[in-house]
């Protein structure tokens, strides 16, 4: 039972990882948000949120407190990397330079960084076994 | 920090899995824990000394550097 809620946790968070990254890319290169679009990242939102809410231990019977502990910091680390990106895309594109790019596009490059900053993070720090 | 959580496993006849079950954590961190790599909070060392019948002086083992880096 608590393996099989650990898997669907995983998948949740890799399926709703992947498709954020894919909305992202797509944003990107087709700089457009329309309504097939939205629905596609509030589905990926939902999946990659309810599986790190489980994955930071928030709830019985998947609570860990080392990965609780882990993840909290992979959380930490990638809301500091999305801050940096929040910041250098409004100093780079923001400040009357030559190049602009659109709401989507900032959007998109958000997505793709909260998520593989998550997940790269915490693999990093997993691989450690602690946060020391 | 070293431990010795293998030893009394190993008395008790019980697998990672097992003891993992028991105290309510995953295996990977019975396994990182084992291998002295994790500090547990205090909850979770009392939960695995009273699984394992011992205490957790016996269960944990902190050398000079560390209780340097504590005091």
């Amino acid at each position: 039972m608590t393996v099989d809620l650990v898997r669907a946790r995983t998948i949740s968070m890799l399926l709703g990882g992947i498709l954020l990254v894919a909305c992202g890319v797509l944003m990107i290169f087709i700089e457009n948000l329309d309504e097939i679009l939205w629905l596609e990242i509030m589905l990926g939102v939902g999946l990659f949120g309810t599986g790190l809410f489980e994955y930071l231990g928030l709830r019985q019977p998947l609570k860990d407190e080392r990965v609780a502990r882990i993840g909290t910091l992979a959380m930490t680390y990638s809301w500091y990397t999305v801050l940096i990106l929040v910041i250098s895309i409004a100093l780079v594109f923001g400040m009357g330079g030559g190049y602009k790019i659109s709401m989507p596009q900032a959007i998109g490059a958000i997505l793709i960084v909260m998520v593989v900053s998550t997940f790269g993070f915490n693999w990093y720090v997993g691989r450690e076994g602690d946060v020391e | 920090m070293k431990t010795t959580i293998k030893e009394w496993r190993a008395k008790k006849n019980m697998t990672q899995e097992q003891l993992a079950e028991k105290v309510g954590v995953r295996r990977e961190t019975i396994v990182f824990l084992e291998k002295g790599k994790y500090n547990p909070s205090l909850r979770l060392a009392h939960d695995i000394a009273v699984v394992l019948g011992t205490t957790m002086d016996e269960l944990f083992i902190f050398n000079d550097e560390d209780d340097k880096d504590t005091s």
